[in-house]
């Protein structure tokens, strides 16, 4: 039996602003097991990063997290949203850190890569020698030559500054990384190389990996399940073949049909529309102006997300 | 097959300086040495990873850069040395289409100026009523209907596909005979890239032109190319139809770039394994040698020695490297 480590129940994210409320995440329930890879895919501006950012109460003003639940099963059970900033502290990187796009740009420039790993260290109570001791394994890990460590970021290609956050995002041990775009600005041969990094570390260490993506490719390839967001909500989850070979949602489907895969003769299409303006209210199923499949009820009644089958949710009317 | 833009032993060279204290001068070839045709009516993908020369190229075969050397030929005749009359043809029968559809647009031009002022340079004499007779007929090919309610906005009113459709509106409206597509689609959305690659194929086929397709994203490249050229730090490594290139890719590097593209299928996933290349960052600094050299697995002495020279390994397959020849 799988053993969930992280649960998310019923999280609703609002970015608040003096004229309007976007409410970024809608009620969203979500679990990730023990040694499981968790792909969130959708397209930009569903809610992906901001969802991501509640599983470390990262969430700052202009936005709230205005209800849900994120539990943390660790050595105890922890009630995420409710620690203390001390706690909270020691939650994040200790039990749960994130990679994001931009990270390789938000490493200090004058600061040598090796003291970079060793402050996160230093900062979540490791010794500073047990913490030296820690980078040149770090380094490797992260797929690094240890001889790198006395470098300064700009001496580093993108790829090896993103590998230097793996680096640091492994620093404390967590059980559970979170990576946000973290390889959509490199090479695919870099991001390769990256992935299949962190693969050999869900297998060497055993811990689990969200991977937030906008690149369904992707996904296929690394993912155990996979979670499709859509308008601030998940619209299908299901294991891997489940959303790749029996795909439900028509926003799935369109977002299926509408990539190119290499030796793949088939006409691809876009999804006409964008998705909808989540400062708006929404009514009915928010995809329904985008949908070759609307009816009536689709226009008056937003679904809720049912099961279809093993592990298997979708939120549609046709299936309800 | 005709070729409609050739270049011959091309090369560009960037000189840098680099550092804050040291300001050492780095020399970079972004093009060395290449050779490449485009033929009439055909869409050739340039693959390669950032930092490979492509958008230089781009930029060369337009006319837009210098040359350190060799020469680029469009239907014959030497774009370098054309007088002004002829400078300005070129002009009129070339086209680029940008990545950036939120930056190559002017904000404050409505999209009725920014589409019917490349019309207006080439027709001086065309008539208001014309000139807004033909940039509706172009707004209804890219897809922009019904294409009245788009003449008075502005970009900002736009969203990203509706702007890169206006991008390529203002490519086409001249009727261009060759285009290069920088990038066109990377910074789209998934679900709208789909609709502007098929605009891409119509326009070939309606208009006949043809084009330079550059993308690091290989898949999107096949979709819509003819044949696929691979660059490597500014030489061109391999040539072939694309489903053989993507099928049957013969250079070490085009086969580390093939094997680490994801393919959208569970069943065929990655092993763990890693892309066999060593590890370093390089660049092209006009040394007589495979661009690949420092990073190939199979490298061996003549490979540092002399450049690999490109041969055909049938099947208008054309590959530059040693183990084939
Ligand atoms: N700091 C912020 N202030 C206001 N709105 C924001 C902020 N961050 C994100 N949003 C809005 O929240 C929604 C979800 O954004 P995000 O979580 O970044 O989505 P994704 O990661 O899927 O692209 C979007 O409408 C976005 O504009
Ligand atoms: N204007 C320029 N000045 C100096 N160096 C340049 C310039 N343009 C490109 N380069 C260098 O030339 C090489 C090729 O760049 P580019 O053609 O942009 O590659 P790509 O489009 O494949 O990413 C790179 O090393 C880049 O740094
Ligand atoms: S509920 Fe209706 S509009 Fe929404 S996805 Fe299903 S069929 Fe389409
Ligand atoms: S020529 Fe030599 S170094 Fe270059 S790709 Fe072939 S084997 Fe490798
Ligand atoms: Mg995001
Ligand atoms: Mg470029």
């Amino acid at each position: 039996m799988p053993e969930p480590l992280l649960e998310v129940k019923n999280i609703q994210v609002e970015y608040r602003s003096k004229d309007r409320v976007v409410k970024a995440v809608r009620g969203v329930n979500l679990r990730i097991n023990k040694r499981e890879i968790i792909g969130i895919v959708g397209e930009s501006g569903c809610g992906k990063s901001t969802l991501a950012m509640t599983f470390l109460k990262l969430v700052d003003i202009p936005g709230k997290i205005t209800s849900g639940e994120i539990i943390y099963h660790g050595k105890t059970d922890i009630d995420v949203l409710k620690l203390k900033p001390s706690a909270l502290r020691k939650y994040r990187w200790k039990e749960v850190s994130m990679i994001f796009q931009g990270s390789m740009n938000a490493l200090n420039p004058v600061t040598r890569i090796e003291e970079q790993i060793m402050d996160t260290m230093i900062e979540h109570g490791y010794e500073q020698e047990t913490a030296m001791k820690r980078v040149d394994e770090l380094l490797r890990i992260a797929g690094l030559n240890p001889s790198l460590k006395r470098s300064f970021p700009h001496e580093l290609s993108g790829g090896m500054k993103q590998r230097v956050n793996i680096a640091i995002s492994l620093a404390c041990e967590p059980s559970l990384v979170i990576a946000d775009e973290a390889t959509t600005a490199l090479d695919v041969v870099v991001q390769r190389q990256i992935m299949a990094r962190l693969l050999k570390l869900r297998d060497e260490l055993g811990i689990s990996l969200v991977f937030i993506t906008h690149d369904i490719s992707l996904v296929a390839n690394i993912a155990d399940r996979v979670y499709v967001m859509y308008a601030g909500k998940i619209v299908e989850n299901g294991p891997v073949k489940e959303i790749f070979h029996n795909p439900k949602h028509p926003y799935t489907i369109a977002l299926l049909n509408s990539i190119p895969s290499i030796n793949r003769d088939k006409k691809i299409k876009g999804i006409p529309g964008t998705p909808p303006d989540l400062s708006k209210p929404i009514n009915g199923c928010p995809f329904a102006p985008r949908c070759s499949k609307a009816f009536d009820k689709c226009h008056e009644i937003e679904p809720d997300l049912i099961s279809i089958g093993q592990d298997h949710e979708v939120s549609c009317h046709l299936y309800g | 097959m005709d070729s409609i833009v050739e270049l011959r032993n091309v090369t560009k060279i960037f000189t840098n300086t680099q550092g804050i204290i040291k300001r050492k001068k780095r020399t970079v070839y972004a093009l060395h040495d290449v050779n490449l045709s485009i033929g009439e009516k055909e869409i050739l993908g340039l693959i390669g990873e950032s930092g490979s020369g492509k958008t230089t190229l781009g930029l060369a075969v337009l006319k837009l850069l210098d040359l350190e050397g060799g020469e680029i030929l469009f239907r014959g005749k030497d774009i370098l040395n054309m007088k002004k009359k002829e400078t300005f043809r070129f002009r009129e029968k070339t086209e680029m289409i940008f990545q950036d559809p939120y930056g190559s647009l002017n904000p404050v031009q409505s999209v009725y100026k920014i589409i019917s002022t490349p019309y207006k340079v080439f027709n001086k004499n065309a008539k208001e009523r014309d000139v807004i007779e033909r940039v509706i007929d172009t707004l209804e090919m890219v897809g922009l209907n019904p294409p009245e309610q788009y003449l008075a906005k502005y970009p900002n009113q736009l969203s990203g596909g509706q702007r890169q459709r206006v991008g390529i509106a203002r490519a086409i409206i001249t009727n261009p005979e060759f285009l290069v597509a920088d990038e066109p689609v990377s910074m789209l959305d998934v679900s709208l890239r789909a609709d502007v690659l098929n605009i891409l194929l119509e326009l070939r086929e309606k208009l006949g032109s043809s084009m330079l397709f550059i993308s690091h994203d290989i898949a999107v490249t096949q979709y819509v190319s003819d044949r696929i050229a691979v660059m490597h730090l500014g030489q061109i490594v391999e040539i072939a139809e694309s489903t053989e290139l993507v099928n049957n890719p013969l250079h070490p590097y085009t086969q580390t770039l093939i094997s680490s593209i994801p393919i959208p299928d569970p069943e065929r996933r990655w092993d763990t394994s890693e892309p066999k290349v060593l590890a370093g960052e390089y660049v092209n600094e006009g040394k007589d040698e495979c661009s690949f050299a420092n990073k190939c697995p199979f490298v061996m002495d003549k490979c540092r020695r002399s450049r690999p020279k490109m041969i055909e390994k049938g099947n208008k397959h054309y590959v530059a490297c040693y183990l084939y020849e």
